[in-house]
């Protein structure tokens, strides 16, 4: 059934009686998406060579292996989501066989069935909000140069730039808040990606959103994109996403 | 980026790699245990690494067309 070295590279987790996902390709040249199931439960695979997921890992290109094995992994968790749940797996997750993913299913099914049931229909959508980086951070001389000013004078500069950095601050943090206050109405859920006060990513939030409230949703943050631009604030909206940063699994059948 | 309501077909191509690397690479469900034979040979800390410098980079920060 096997030939030497073949495996089984694994996409996501979906409910067994899902459609597979129609007309997209494996993430490897020539590859079938295929579904092994155990239970209620099936598993999105294609078969691999190990070798054909060699990358360089000094080529992060658009045109590199890793893009191209990335998108294609991408492509097919899109394609299943369009029809149900899709427990996304990490990229790069291979089984070495048909037995081995009823194993991996079968020992995370109490996990993915909870998880399968927090996604449902939902999406991801990544919100971040950025500190311009072509906005000076502080308005009005800069003390740069002490030649002919007086040491008062430097003073009081020094202290407006540090006024400045003070207030840039305050209103980070406030448009955090703002953020996170109109959004949440929309959401089903939210985790903080990253992000922090002192980098110019200031937040990298992920929601899940409902089908019937991403409308909503992006209106309320381009409402927030016109509210925080003129404090030199970006916020960036990306989606949807299959629920990638949502995904976690726990072992136990329970 | 498309930035629209909908059902999630197609393609990633509208979205910036370092967005999806950050993803996918990053998130998505991971399972360890003797059922995983390898993570596709991807030194993954070391890519975790160039892809944290990549996007620090402020050219990285994604810019809407």
């Amino acid at each position: 059934m096997e030939t030497d070295g073949e495996a089984l590279y694994a996409y996501g987790i979906t409910p067994a009686g899902l459609p597979l996902p129609a007309e997209v390709q494996a993430l490897t040249d020539g590859g079938r998406i295929d579904r092994v199931a155990a239970g209620d439960l099936a598993l999105l695979v294609s078969r691999v060579l190990p070798d054909e997921l060699r990358i360089d890992e000094d080529d992060l290109s658009e045109t590199g292996r890793l893009a191209t094995l990335a998108r294609g992994h991408d492509a097919v968790v899109r394609a299943a989501a369009g029809s149900g749940p899709v427990l996304p797996l990490r990229f790069g997750t291979v089984v070495p066989d048909e037995a081995a993913a009823r194993r991996l299913l079968e020992e995370h099914a109490g996990s993915a069935r909870a998880q399968l049931r927090r996604i449902g229909d939902n999406h991801e959508w990544g919100v971040k909000l950025v500190r311009r980086l072509d906005e000076p951070a502080v308005l009005g001389p800069r003390p740069v140069d002490r030649t002919g000013v007086s040491g008062t004078e430097y003073l009081a500069r020094r202290r407006q730039t540090l006024h400045a950095r003070e207030d840039d601050e305050r209103s980070a943090a406030g448009a955090a808040d703002l953020l996170q206050e109109a959004l949440a109405p929309h959401v089903s859920e939210s985790l903080r990606r990253g992000g922090s006060p002192g980098s110019s990513l200031l937040l990298d939030l992920a929601f899940l959103v409902p089908p019937e409230r991403e409308t909503a949703f992006l209106a309320a943050a381009a409402e927030l994109r016109e509210k925080l631009e003129p404090d030199g604030l970006e916020v960036e909206v990306s989606g949807p996403w299959p629920p990638y940063s949502f995904a976690a699994l726990e072992p136990g059948d329970a | 980026m498309r930035e629209q309501p909908g059902i999630l077909g197609g393609d990633s191509s509208g979205t910036s790699l370092v967005e999806l690397l950050d993803r996918v690479v990053h998130r998505g469900a991971y399972v360890s245990g003797d059922v995983v034979i390898c993570l596709a040979g991807i030194d993954l800390v070391r890519l975790d690494l160039r892809l944290l410098l990549t996007a620090v980079q402020p050219s990285d920060v994604e810019v809407r067309p």
